[in-house]
């Protein structure tokens, strides 16, 4: 797994990660929307909701410390998501740049948010960090998997204010 | 009795006014009285004096300068005051004493200036005024306003009692000096700068004194001034810069202040600094002229060190360039001689060290482009420092790349004439080009045409020389056969005769040995075509090989793009317009047509498309005369009857319906309109191509280079009739507008409808009534299920603009605002009843409104609005689809743009609760969709109250479909939720 490594901190700012690697997008699998797909005899079909649709959810959530997307500094990639639609179950691991990022519970959170409102009520979700990325992997994927921790969270309007500003734009 | 009232009443005023106490409305008041009073000679100007009386010599400093500013108010508001020669006199005095009574100094000012300006005063009294304000005023001590009075005083001195001015001599020029010597304000040095000029024309005695003014205007250089944005005097940075320019170098006596003083700035490491210098020195070379000879030196060395310098700044090396052609100008005799040498000397040694070839171009560079191309005096004075070394030395070493340059720039200055200071080296310098020719030096090319262009060798000689390079260019290979194209194609300007002679039977005799080189040689002759007498020679040769390979199996696509090429690099000669629309133009048709009465088979696009591409740049540069001409052969030749030719019948043949669009082309591109009876005839032929139908056309056997025949037939309708008498055209469109309703061939009524919709537009462009008739029909047939679809385009083609059809740049004619015009007639006749309209008929007309609105400026939608939204609202509950489709898609223009979106404010919250309907209930997957965004169009754009009651409905109905069975509708769904959520 590439991760982005700590630069000397040139900008002497409080950032943890003041300077993270910014990745080419990766090629993922394509979905073209042809002309017959809008013809009325398809109408009735449904489409699964697929590992694509829930990447296309949280790819463009920002960085809470830079104007970047998770997508581009690899925090969230399509392969890290599975998707059980018939048995209604999400499971999203992200990596945080760096091991001892202490943002990695606001970025699962911000992930956790995103989904709460994007996917339908009936599907069950897991947030993880994934394994070996971060220095308190346990205690962070606990507290993203807490509900009432996750509510108690939001009803903190400094934090949900960030939250909201991070995923803004993310469409 | 009355006077008086009067009087009293004026002294009442005049109390006002220069009294300390009252408000400032209540002055002006009294100041209108008193002004109302001498203008109407209720009070004479001296009475006023009079009755001031006190207020002028009171010992209160406020009082008496507020006397004083009565008087010159009342001088300054009134012009025509007529006072006599005493009066002036006493006036004088008493100003001219007063400009020593410091607190009242700016109000003696503005009342001298209204003095000088309306009243007609003696030489000696002038002289007195300006004698008193050098002598008693500090003028840097007053105010702004007041320094910017007395500098104008100045200017008004110089200007209208020059004489009197003039006689002050030096005193004037040192009263200048020091009233402008630390003045700040960028409002009066703009003043001051203009009068610098004027001063030193009009005294000689400046000379005196040429240091210290130097010295008190450079010291503003460089100037760095932003000016604000709400500066209300407008002064730019580019006002202040350039009227210091010229202030600085406005006397050559200033030559010896300035030129170091600019050489200095110029080693500046600030760009703009840099820059300014060397406009100012480029100013100064041409203000100085021989006056700058004891700083040659110095400049030069300054310059040199710009050019090579180590990272020369944009732009910098530009203004270097200026500065050199400015002096190289501006120089005479001794001069300009020493400075010729100092750059030719320079350039010479370091092309003979050969050290650094980079420096030794940019030296020949500076050497041929700026010094020897500024003047003949220059180019000669060049030549004989440079040649004679260059001829002598044995010169295998030393690049040809100066000598080159130097002869085209000779040949370039003395065209025609016969001192061209090249003549006494000719002999050498051609054998010494021959030479590097035969080495295969290919900028040898280059001198060698220079000479021949400037006529210095025999006629054997040029001959000889240009027999060589016509060889050479046959023999060249790709790599250089540019150099020997771009300098025989400069011959072929300049010496079209010699081309003619050598050049031209050489490269076709080539062809007749060996026909692979034909290809070559086409491709050559664009470049080397480039002068009347030689297309002249060269084009009747091509249209001969042209019909020789016409009806042959392969068509060459050269002969054509060649054609094409010459044409459009000369397209600007009137001379070759004609050549190619009598000759070219006409001799192709001809050929297509006889091709296709032979051939059924089309011509390949590719063969055609530069004869088109011809066409276009023919019609674009040749006159009116010449385009009504051309139109009007082309239709001649292809409605011409007697021929057989059946070029526009159904049974038409794929080669002739090509011909057709050649025609249809000439006819949209033209701006003219031949107005014959073959033109009707032509319209006639072109609507059957356009509605009947034809297997060539169909089925696509024709190759055609433009996408489809049809639509250019109708378009080529359209241009003739907005262009034609409508009387003229009238019965061609009725019959059109009728064939469109009668039954018949469906396929062919669709045509005719679309047929019909260009019509529509060329008359409604024009402004034609028998236009709004049609479309009053269009819309009574608007329910006819057949060509419902065609109809609803016709609102689509009527309302498209075009930059290349029908627009005012093909000289269509225009009724301004015609489009808008017919919105607002349309719009109430496809509303009109509407809610009692069958479903069916309410889409088709929604659909038509759709087309209009949509190619509308947004702004002229606007006004209607009002209108459009309940119609639109209500057919959002009517569940016909397309017309659901059409109406939200006019929503979200609505809400896009600036100039709807208001109307829709107070429609918010009905429309989100329909829209949100449509989204959660609709069966089909796109109108979901579509509902979807315009609900997020609602959230951005709608009223942020009717949101904000709304959002929690919204957000919670929204949830139903982050779970709908389609992906697009989800994914529109997470979007616009994600939109309301964030809504606060």
């Amino acid at each position: 797994m590439t991760r982005a490594h700590t630069q000397v901190n040139m900008t002497g700012s409080n950032l943890d990660n003041p300077n993270p690697v910014v990745f080419e997008l990766a090629q993922l699998p394509k979905r073209t929307y042809d002309p017959s797909n809008l013809a009325e005899e398809m109408e009735s079909q449904r489409d699964d909701i697929d590992p694509l649709e829930v990447f296309d959810m949280i790819r463009k959530i920002n960085d809470p410390e830079h104007p970047l997307t998770l997508e581009q500094l690899k925090v969230t990639q399509y392969e890290n998501i599975k998707v059980d639609d018939e048995n209604s179950y999400v499971n999203v691991r992200f990596t945080p740049t760096i091991p001892h990022c202490s943002m990695a519970t606001l970025i699962g959170l911000c992930i956790r948010v995103k989904l709460l409102r994007s996917l339908p009520s009936r599907f069950k979700v897991d947030i993880q960090i994934t394994p070996g990325t971060h220095s308190q992997e346990e205690a962070v994927n606990k507290q993203l998997n807490d509900k009432e921790r996750v509510a108690a969270a939001l009803e903190n309007n400094n934090l949900l204010s960030l939250v909201n500003n991070c995923i803004s734009n993310s469409d | 009795m009355t006077t008086t009232g009067a009087s009293r009443a004026i002294l009442k005023d005049i109390d006002t006014f220069v009294g300390s106490s009252g408000d400032e409305d209540d002055k002006i008041d009294a100041l209108n009285q008193i002004l109302l009073a001498v203008h109407g000679k209720k009070e004479s100007f001296t009475q006023l004096i009079a009755d001031l009386g006190d207020y002028l010599t009171n010992t209160d400093d406020l009082l008496r300068a507020r006397g004083t500013l009565l008087l010159s108010e009342v001088l300054s508001r009134l012009p025509e005051l007529q006072l006599n020669g005493d009066s002036i006199m006493y006036l004088c005095k008493f100003f001219t004493a007063r400009l020593s009574d410091y607190p009242s100094v700016p109000e003696v000012l503005k009342g001298v200036i209204a003095l000088m300006k309306y009243h007609n005063l003696s030489d000696t009294v002038v002289q007195e005024l300006l004698r008193n304000l050098f002598n008693e005023v500090n003028v840097q001590s007053l105010s702004q306003t007041n320094r910017k009075v007395a500098f104008e005083l100045l200017t008004l001195s110089l200007n209208r009692y020059q004489t009197a001015t003039q006689e002050l001599k030096s005193d004037f020029v040192f009263g200048f000096i020091q009233a402008m010597d630390g003045e700040k304000d960028p409002r009066n040095l703009l003043i001051v700068f203009r009068l610098v000029p004027i001063i030193i024309n009009l005294f000689p005695d400046y000379t005196r004194f040429s240091e210290e003014l130097f010295e008190v205007v450079s010291c503003y250089f460089p100037i760095t001034f932003k000016p604000k944005s709400n500066d209300p005097a407008a002064i730019s940075r580019e006002d202040l810069i350039t009227s210091l320019r010229n202030a600085m170098t406005s006397s050559p006596a200033f030559a010896s202040f300035c030129l170091p003083f600019l050489l200095d700035k110029l080693s500046s490491d600030l760009k703009e600094t840099k820059l300014d210098s060397l406009v100012t020195l480029s100013v100064a070379a041409g203000a100085f002229g021989n006056a700058s000879e004891p700083f040659l030196e110095q400049v030069w060395s300054g310059l040199r060190l710009e050019y090579t310098g180590k990272g020369v700044v944009d732009g910098v090396k530009n203004a270097v360039d200026r500065v050199v052609v400015e002096f190289s100008q501006n120089l005479d005799g001794q001069p300009l001689a020493k400075w010729v040498n100092l750059i030719a000397g320079e350039t010479m040694q370091l092309v003979k060290d050969g050290a650094d070839p980079e420096l030794d171009s940019e030296f020949v560079r500076i050497l041929t482009e700026n010094v020897a191309s500024a003047s003949k005096k220059s180019c000669c004075l060049v030549v004989d420092v440079v040649l004679p070394p260059l001829v002598d030395s044995n010169s295998s070493e030393i690049s040809s790349g100066l000598l080159v340059k130097l002869l085209a720039v000779c040949a370039e200055q003395f065209t025609g004439s016969d001192e061209n200071p090249m003549k006494q080296y000719t002999e050498k310098v051609t054998s010494l080009l021959m030479d590097r020719l035969s080495s295969n030096d290919t900028s040898a090319v280059d001198g060698l045409c220079s000479i021949l262009e400037s006529s210095l060798v025999s006629v054997e000689e040029e001959e000889k020389a240009v027999r060589t390079l016509s060889n050479l260019l046959l023999s060249s290979h790709r790599g250089n056969r540019d150099y020997f194209l771009t300098s025989l194609g400069r011959l072929s300007k300049r010496k079209p005769k010699l081309f003619n002679d050598i050049v031209l039977p050489s490269l076709f005799d080539s062809i007749q040995k060996d026909e692979t080189k034909r290809g070559e040689v086409y491709q050559m002759l664009p470049s080397l075509c480039l002068h009347d007498d030689v297309i002249i020679r060269v084009v009747p040769r091509l249209m001969e090989s042209l019909r020789q390979q016409f009806g042959r199996s392969e068509e060459d696509p050269t002969l054509g793009r060649t054609l094409y090429s010459i044409a459009l690099t000369n397209a600007k000669s009137p001379t070759v317009c004609n050549l190619f629309v009598d000759t070219v133009v006409v001799d192709i048709l001809d050929l297509l047509v006889e091709r296709s009465l032979k051939q059924s088979d089309a011509v390949k696009s590719s063969f055609l498309q530069p004869f088109l591409s011809l066409l276009k740049v023919l019609l674009h540069n040749v006159g009116d005369e010449e385009k009504a001409k051309l139109v009007d052969v082309l239709i001649g030749k292809i409605t011409d009857e007697s021929r057989n030719f059946k070029a526009f019948s159904s049974s038409a043949t794929a080669s002739q319906v090509q011909l057709t669009l050649f025609s249809s082309l000439a006819v949209i591109y033209s701006s003219q309109s031949s107005g014959k009876m073959e033109e009707q005839h032509f319209l006639e032929k072109l609507r059957e191509i356009s509605v009947k139908n034809n297997d060539n056309i169909d089925e696509r056997v024709v190759d055609v280079p433009e996408d489809d025949i049809r639509s250019r037939a109708n378009q080529s309708i359209a241009t003739i009739i907005n262009r034609a008498e409508p009387s003229v055209t009238r019965n061609f469109v009725e019959m059109s507008v009728s064939e469109c309703w009668a039954g018949g061939v469906l396929q062919e009524r669709k045509r005719a409808v679309r047929c019909l919709g260009w019509i529509v537009k060329a008359l409604l462009m024009r402004g034609e009534a028998q236009g709004d008739e049609i479309v009053d029909s269009i819309i009574q047939h608007l329910d006819d299920d057949e060509i419902q679809e065609e109809l609803i385009t016709c609102f689509q083609i009527m309302m498209r603009e075009d930059e290349d059809i029908l627009s005012k740049a093909r000289g269509t004619r225009t009724r301004v605002l015609y489009r808008q015009k017919f919105f607002f007639r349309v719009l109430p006749l496809l509303l009109s009843n509407y809610n009692a309209l069958p479903d069916q008929t309410k889409s088709t007309r929604i659909s038509a409104i759709y087309n209009v609105t949509q190619e509308l400026p947004q702004s002229v939608v606007a006004s209607q609005v009002k209108t459009l939204i309940p119609v639109m609202t209500s057919s959002l509950d009517g569940g016909v689809p397309s017309i659901m489709q059409c109406t939200m898609g006019m929503f979200i223009e609505f809400f896009r743009s600036e100039n709807t979106r208001s109307h829709l404010k107070e429609n918010s919250a009905e429309l989100i609760e329909k829209f949100l309907r449509v989204a959660t209930a609709d069966s089909r997957m796109l109108n979901r969709v579509t509902a979807l965004r315009c609900l997020a169009s609602v959230a951005d754009h709608g009223d942020k109250e009717e949101v904000l009651k709304k959002k929690q409905r919204v957000v919670q109905g929204l949830v139903k479909l982050l779970d709908d069975h389609k992906r697009l509708v989800r994914k529109e769904a997470v979007k616009t939720r994600g939109v309301w959520i964030n809504v606060n």
